[in-house]
């Protein structure tokens, strides 16, 4: 992997970090998810063929979307891309 | 376009082609954001296209509310400097947000217009985007939009209903 990959990562993380102050509620959990979709795709380059880990992607990718539109079903994702690590682990 | 088609075809977009915007479009909504109303006619807006890829790169590295990858990032500022000498406190307290708001929701029609997509947005590390764009320290900015071709659908609208945000006259209890 290359070190600009990861620092990309740690730019996201840490810009949200300073910037949450002040923003909706639900921006914490979609940043944080946000950066997990970003190292799933991270670990994705290393492993292109783990169907886990694009399934994982999928449910996050779908689910973020719903962000301001449909605030239990971005919940409901988070609950299912946590459930789906079982599947891994 | 209509201006009802426009309104109509707005949508914040999210994903975009890298195909590039020419400078004559991005003029185009320059002249557009200058059209907008302005509190006390100051104008102290300050628009700033970004179209230096490697620019655009790092603006939207620390903007963690920018998605999509967009080939343009606007940035409307106002000069807070300007506005101290020709407007009055008010204009520092909302003159100049409402004015930057309403400049870029002319820009963001006109794009629409244009065929273009747009998001505005307000998460950005601004200490980070004024050092990238070396801005004077009297220079405020008041919101970016990224700016490109649409690439995919957008999510869908979510409106509030009507009657949940629509008065006529004064406000009445609901029965």
């Amino acid at each position: 992997m290359r070190q600009e990959d990861y620092f990309e990562l740690l730019v996201y993380m840490i810009t949200s970090a300073a910037g949450l102050k002040g923003e909706p509620k639900i921006y914490g959990p979609l940043r944080m998810i946000e950066a997990s979709e970003r190292l799933c795709s991270l670990m994705l380059k290393e492993d292109p063929d783990n169907p886990d880990l694009k399934e994982l992607r999928e449910i996050i990718e779908t689910g973020k979307q719903k962000t301001t539109s449909d605030e239990e079903g971005f919940y409901q994702m988070l609950q299912d891309a946590a459930a789906k690590l079982v599947d891994m682990v | 376009m209509t201006i009802s088609e426009a309104l109509e075809k707005r949508r914040s977009i999210r994903n975009f082609s890298s195909k590039p915007v020419s400078e004559e479009l991005l003029l185009e909504l320059a002249r557009a954001g200058r059209l907008a109303p302005s509190a006390s006619n100051l104008q102290a807006w300050q628009f700033f296209f970004l179209t230096d890829p490697e620019l655009v790169k790092k603006v939207d590295l620390f903007s963690p509310g920018l998605s999509g990858h967009p080939p343009v990032i606007l940035a409307i500022c106002s000069d807070m400097g300007y506005a101290a000498v020709h407007g009055s406190p008010n204009s520092e307290r909302y003159g100049c947000i409402m004015d930057a708001a309403m400049a870029a929701e002319n820009i963001m029609l006109k794009a629409a217009d244009l065929g273009l997509g747009t998001c505005a947005i307000k998460s950005y590390n601004d200490a980070v985007v004024r050092k990238l764009l070396k801005l004077p320290e009297n220079y405020r900015i008041e919101l970016l939009i990224s700016l490109g071709y649409p690439e995919g659908e957008p999510r869908p609208r979510r409106l509030r209903p009507m009657e949940e945000i629509l008065h006529f006259n004064a406000w009445q209890e609901e029965v």
